[in-house]
């Protein structure tokens, strides 16, 4: 095996540097989770406090288009996943066609989460001081104290995790830019796994996310 | 120059994995929605546990999560200092969140307290501005 040309001075070898760098993609994704875990915080405060509110203000949302959304983001994990395997047996095409169908998949979340918050600002169903609620046929109308919270903390807690999906969207496209470029093979495929370590990151907060928020009551 | 062989996980793993994952999604969506069970042929309330689905949901969900991790995310196969970081990660997010819970079911044995309306402008900014909390009461 010629030396990986991407081996840095202060490596050994290009197993250490791999190892480090995975090592360090964790240290991030750990500080991912505590960030996600204060908005879970809250969310468990809330619910403690309002819980007839919760359940009531669970029915605005759409749980058709939420098990959509948690099955796409699924096979998404899986086709990076396989896009990993590809890369680790050398298959340059099956890793290019693996890493486009997350992107497609990726692309589908966003869309129907599109779709989702149209809904929302439709019924007027807003964080704080932006919630007015509009008295229609196809809106849910909320009781209980405190709905402006709940939809604080739906449009946080989905927000963040959608600005992760539209970062993971961009990591994956430089990915695919520098997988047909021949970049990556066997030896050497760091950037594949930690951009894959990321987008799984996105598919466990969703699947804690899809739960408490959409299936409550 | 040292060549070595990741594991590489067998096609077969991944959709046992994959399939295992979805089976869950389901289970999850029957424990809220009831009027599906009829479906799969059991009783309507097999699947209803009153207060304990929240317990269910997050047990599934702490399932599917850890068959990410193992396998999706290579943890099984793994230097095992990662496992250290991420379940290092989940005993704080439990600490956190559990210790807030006691505080937040347990406050009121000591003197009445309960959940407040909050203002819909209310921001951190007037309760500094004013000296009091944003609430109403």
């Amino acid at each position: 095996m010629s030396n990986n040309p991407y081996l840095q001075h202060h490596f050994v070898d290009s197993e250490q540097q791999y190892e480090a760098s995975k090592m360090g993609m964790w240290a991030f994704l750990v500080t991912e989770v505590l960030t996600f875990a204060g908005l879970f915080c809250a969310y468990a405060i809330f619910r403690a406090w309002n819980p007839g509110m919760f359940i009531s203000a669970n029915e605005a949302l759409d749980v058709t288009m939420g098990a959509t959304n948690t099955v796409v983001l699924i096979t998404s994990s899986l086709t990076m996943a396989l896009a990993i395997r590809n890369v680790q047996l050398n298959n340059n095409r099956g890793a290019i066609i693996n890493l486009v169908l997350t992107l497609i998949f990726a692309g589908m979340f966003l869309v129907i989460k599109y779709f989702e918050y149209s809904h929302k600002f439709h019924c007027g169903h807003l964080p704080g001081m932006y919630y007015h609620p509009h008295i229609a046929p196809d809106c849910v109308s909320i009781g209980g104290e405190n709905p402006h919270v709940f939809f604080s903390i739906y449009f946080m807690m989905t927000g963040l995790h959608g600005i992760h999906v539209v970062a993971g969207m961009v990591l994956i496209t430089w990915l695919i830019i520098r997988t047909s470029k021949g970049h990556f093979n066997s030896a050497y495929y760091t950037p594949v796994e930690i951009v894959g370590l990321f987008w799984h990151l996105v598919d466990l907060v969703w699947i804690f996310l899809f739960p408490l928020l959409y299936l409550i009551g | 120059m040292s060549e070595h062989k990741h594991h590489i996980i067998s096609l077969k793993t991944y959709m046992a994995v994959f399939a295992a994952l979805l089976v869950c999604t389901f289970l999850t969506i029957l424990t809220a929605r009831p009027d599906l069970v009829p479906l799969l042929g059991l009783e309507r309330t097999f699947f209803d546990l009153g207060s304990f689905n929240i317990v269910l949901a997050l047990l599934i969900a702490s399932f599917k999560s850890s068959l990410v991790l193992l396998f999706f995310m290579h943890l099984y196969y793994d230097n095992k200092i990662n496992l250290a970081f991420i379940l290092g990660s989940a005993l704080f997010l439990a600490l956190f969140i559990g210790l807030t819970m006691i505080d937040v079911n347990n406050r009121q044995d000591l003197y009445e307290i309960k959940g407040k309306l909050v203002h819909p402008s209310a921001s951190i900014y007037d309760s500094m501005m004013d000296g009091h909390s944003g609430s109403d009461h």
